[in-house]
């Protein structure tokens, strides 16, 4: 860092330190450096929130204030947002909160983005965890139909669901996401766009190239395993050809949609 | 939150979701995304929460009632003053109705009170220059189907609700502006309204800011 620059940043700091809290200013310098060290210029942090949530994480009753006026609505209503129904949300919100506040957890805030999209993040992910372990606990009526169902899934159907999951493997990681997210996750082109920065109309058209993309590498795959066989007849379905490919991959055995 | 072994975590998934990271973290970020099941489910989470309308709650017609008082206070006020200035020509107060969750964003403001100028649709002219100017002697323009108001000298689009509580991504250097245009290009237009403008796309606030000294 060049000496001018090195006391841009120092005042950049100073001023921050001075106009807020009791804070330790080597303390305040010493987290910036940690965040510089992950590669994120200074231009790109966000300092006032990482004051912020520095002087929590040292205990300054005035800034779990600021941080309680400021950001636990946001939580609250992210939460909401996220887990769509009202207990799991209110839980999901709750446990945030606790880990910010008993288990240190904002001490982890780096500054590299706002905090509320830190937040944010966070709050998504507990609640992607919490919606997940609640869709784990199957019912006794369906676990029983489970057990009992019979096998409907044939070897061929099988081997097709290992061919779709090496061809998805095979992608470019981008096209994957974007198939993935869209089949796997159920999100909409709108919120795809909105992660990735594209108009709906050109994933509409991406997704279009890449589903021609896969369809073309599992009939290849197909035909090098069917030899004789007319592997023009197999439908490929590919919504649920990626679900069962899916389900391979994590070691679950598929069950099919009544 | 648990993380899979080389998860990024919740700082490298906000940079990224506020396009903050240079294109080989961006990358590497997306590829541990298209590989980690858990990751995605979160992402997905996060993008769909974002996107959804906000949760109906109490304060939001507290809220509404507050401004519908406030709006009518400062609209008799205006017109009440013989020798004040000129009541200005955007409608800076939003009223209850442009505040609720449950308008419609593309619905026409109401003026702010009795005395307050009719909200006048943005100047259709053909010379770049000549709307620029004309947009800004109205208070209104319309960019990339977008209407803007001209509040306290910020543009600020009309789908602004500031109960919303939407992230908030401030853009102030010629750098980050860049970063921002080459991955959502329908905001550089907008952005290049003024010094100062506030767009809200894809369920985050983006505020535009000239640069510090």
């Amino acid at each position: 860092m060049s000496a001018e620059r090195t006391a841009s940043f120092r005042a950049e700091i100073l001023e921050r330190v001075r106009l807020r809290f009791a804070l330790d200013l080597a303390g305040f310098e010493d987290r910036v450096r940690e965040a510089l060290a992950t590669g994120t210029g200074i231009e790109r942090l966000a300092l006032d929130d990482l004051y912020l949530a520095t002087a929590c994480a040292t205990g300054e009753e005035a800034a779990w204030e600021e941080l309680s006026r400021k950001h636990f609505a946001f939580i609250r209503d992210f939460a909401l947002r996220c887990a769509r129904t009202d207990p799991p949300a209110g839980d999901v919100a709750e446990r945030v909160i606790a880990d910010l506040w008993q288990r240190g957890k904002i001490r982890q805030f780096a500054g590299r983005s706002t905090l509320r999209t830190w937040l944010g993040t966070v709050v998504a992910h507990t609640a992607s965890n919490a919606l997940e372990a609640r869709a784990r606990i199957v019912p006794l009526e369906r676990a029983r139909d489970r057990s009992t169902e019979p096998e409907t899934e044939g070897p061929d159907r099988r081997a097709l669901a290992r061919i779709a999951a090496e061809a998805l493997r095979a992608l470019p990681h981008d096209a994957r996401l974007l198939l993935l997210l869209y089949y796997e996750q159920g999100s909409t082109l709108e919120e795809i766009g909105a992660l990735l920065g594209a108009s709906k109309a050109a994933l509409s058209r991406r997704l279009a190239r890449i589903r021609a993309l896969l369809r073309a590498d599992i009939l290849s795959r197909v035909s090098a395993g069917m030899e004789g066989r007319d592997f023009a007849r197999v439908n490929i379905d590919l919504a649920a050809l990626l679900a069962v490919a899916q389900a391979e991959e994590k070691g679950e055995r598929p069950v099919k949609e009544k | 939150m648990t993380h899979a072994a080389g998860s990024p975590d919740a700082n490298a998934l906000g940079a990224y979701l506020e396009g903050k990271l240079e294109p080989p973290e961006r990358a590497a970020v997306e590829e541990h995304l298209s590989r980690c099941r858990e990751c995605r489910s979160a992402l997905a989470t996060f993008a769909r929460a974002r996107e959804a309308p906000r949760p109906a709650r109490m304060i939001s017609w507290l809220a509404a009632a507050a401004a519908l008082v406030l709006a009518t206070a400062l609209g008799v006020r205006v017109a009440s003053r013989p020798d004040g200035p000129a009541a200005p020509a955007s409608p800076p107060a939003r009223t209850p109705e442009a505040a609720s969750p449950m308008k419609a964003p593309s619905d026409p403001p109401v003026p702010a009170g009795p005395e307050a100028p009719a909200a006048r649709p943005a100047p259709a002219v053909e010379d770049p220059a000549r709307e620029s100017l004309e947009t800004r002697r109205s208070g209104h323009a319309t960019v990339g189907g977008k209407t803007f108001d001209l509040i306290a000298g910020r543009w600020t689009d009309r789908d602004f609700d500031p109960d919303a509580d939407l992230p908030t991504v401030t853009v102030s250097t010629a750098l980050d502006r860049k970063d921002l245009f080459a991955r959502i290009p329908e905001l550089a237009p907008c952005a290049r309204l003024g010094d100062r403008v506030l767009v809200v796309h894809g369920g985050t606030v983006y505020r535009f800011e000239p640069p510090g000294p």
